[in-house]
């Protein structure tokens, strides 16, 4: 199973597939799902790509994407005269794997029944039993009051008659987000995607904590949700669906600086073994002394947006014996 | 009365013009009477007196053709950018770098006074704009480093393009639909 997607900056590549074609998986023949969490350009770069090569694969999406509302949506943005940002490409990966799948259900009238699965909450989206062994992974969101708002988000961004083109709008909220929790051996794993933490009963980690198809157990391995943002954090999360000082992982995300510092000692209350994928703050390239003494008089600040690809292994033996593995891109904190 | 063939002009010509056409005076001239003068005149009139080179505009009365734009602008570095938030009176963009792709994008917060006031109703979030950094030459005026921002001016959307969007997206809404 691949859980979103991220791209190679050199090679441009979906990271997912070399990593699998690397280790001999033919993802053709042995990805048997895609779950695509959200439509966000950190979480979908190159998700297409995987659809394309996995044709076997069963995509699960979080439920609002193939609606109509979020559909119009991308169509409006693939148009060739819209405006699109060169490095946020998720509107522009959505409507390759649309079309994609537009082909294949085009081709096979069963396709979208046997191969299309929205992702909402307590959806089992694998359950198999290897050699005495189970392995079950199971959406947690989006809660129906999640889908329902987000229906009413796709809707707002659709452009309106003589509106100004502007690259595509920025999402504001990460409420339909699919987090997903998988058990495996003896542990448990919770990926936290982007969902955050609305503080209200029914959507959100509320939704989830509240949730009669809660999963139980407690996650030894957590993915943070959202960056580390304050946005996503949840107490509750912490005290009743993670066990005490899990393994905790950290994907940062230059374009809002996340984690913030505070954000990581917050963590590390719950946690001392947090890892993220990158350094949290990058060096500005070196430019013609002309060039950047004018761009430091015209602005009043500036960062570079790190494009180095971080990258954490945890394997896990029939036990439940963990390993990990790490790039030169990833901090322990 | 004396015959104008017979009149030696060289006696009453006392300078010429500046085209140096030789100018009588008058005074000089023999007098006619006004039956001879009308008639001299409507002979005048049908004869070419001028023997010099006909009148014409000086050669070079127009300055020469510059061989140089009179204003140039050597760009150094480009950037596309989009403005992220506007905050007050300056706004945060995320540029990137045209002239050299592999550069990552970088954040910078501009003030609005780096934008030029044609383009200020322009600056909303999501807005498009090249940065440029180069010099800036210009006849009689010393090089001067500039930077500068222009907003791309883009049709809006189009009551066919969202009409068209909208039909393709209820059909594969319902091509997708699993129940």
């Amino acid at each position: 199973m691949i859980v979103d997607s991220c791209k190679n900056p050199e090679t441009k590549q979906a990271i997912a597939i070399e990593y699998l074609e690397q280790l001999g998986v033919d993802p053709a023949v042995d990805v048997k799902s895609l779950v695509i969490s959200h439509w966000h350009s950190d979480h979908i770069g190159g998700a297409s790509q995987i659809v394309e090569k996995c044709e076997s694969a069963q995509v699960f999406y979080s439920s609002a994407l193939l609606r109509e509302e979020f559909l119009t949506f991308v169509e409006a943005f693939a148009n060739p005269l819209s405006v699109v940002d060169r490095q946020a490409p998720g509107p522009g990966e959505m409507a390759n794997i649309i079309k994609l799948l537009e082909e294949r259900a085009g081709q096979d009238a069963n396709y979208s029944r046997a191969h299309m699965s929205p992702a909402i909450e307590g959806r089992v989206l694998y359950d198999r039993q290897n050699n005495g062994l189970r392995t079950e992974v199971r959406s947690l969101s989006p809660s129906d009051a999640a889908f329902t708002n987000a229906i009413q988000e796709f809707s707002s961004m659709i452009p309106a008659l003589n509106e100004q083109r502007k690259v595509i709008p920025s999402p504001t909220s990460n409420r339909n987000a699919v987090a997903i929790w998988v058990n495996f051996a003896n542990k448990c794993v919770l990926l936290g995607a982007d969902l955050e933490e609305t503080n209200e009963q029914h959507t959100g980690w509320s939704a989830i904590v509240n949730s009669a198809t809660k999963p139980a157990g407690q996650a030894d391995i957590f993915k943070i949700p959202h960056h580390g943002s304050i946005t996503a954090h949840s107490d509750d999360v912490w005290s009743f669906m993670v066990s005490p000082e899990p393994l905790a992982l950290c994907t940062t995300f230059s374009n809002s600086s996340l984690p913030t510092e505070n954000d990581i000692q917050r963590i590390k209350n719950y946690t001392d073994d947090l890892y993220c994928t990158t350094q949290p703050k990058s060096k500005l390239p070196k430019r013609a002394p002309a060039v950047d003494k004018t761009m430091n008089d015209a602005t009043k600040a500036r960062r570079p947006l790190g494009r180095s690809v971080g990258h954490i292994q945890v394997r896990l033996d029939v036990n439940g014996n963990q390993t990990i593995c790490a790039n030169q891109y990833v901090a322990k904190l | 009365m004396n015959d104008t063939a017979s009149i030696n002009y060289d006696d009453v010509t006392t300078e010429t013009d500046e085209f140096n056409r030789p100018l009588y005076d008058p005074d000089k001239l023999p007098r006619k009477s006004t039956e001879e003068v009308l008639f001299d005149i409507s002979s005048y009139r049908k004869a070419t007196w001028i023997e010099e080179p006909s009148i014409r505009a000086p050669r070079n009365i127009l300055p020469p053709k510059s061989s140089k734009n009179l204003d140039s602008f050597k760009l150094l570095q480009l950037w596309e950018g989009y403005v992220s938030d506007i905050n007050g009176d300056e706004f945060t963009a995320t540029v990137c770098d045209r002239t050299n792709p592999d550069y990552p994008n970088e954040e910078v917060v501009f003030s609005i006074e780096e934008v030029t006031p044609d383009d200020r109703e322009l600056l909303q979030k999501g807005a498009v704009f090249y940065w440029s950094i180069g010099y800036a030459d210009s006849i009689g005026k010393p090089r001067s480093r500039e930077s500068r921002i222009r907003f791309r001016r883009i049709p809006g959307w189009t009551q066919r393009e969202i009409d068209s969007s909208r039909n393709k997206a209820k059909e594969l809404a319902q091509l997708f639909a699993a129940d």
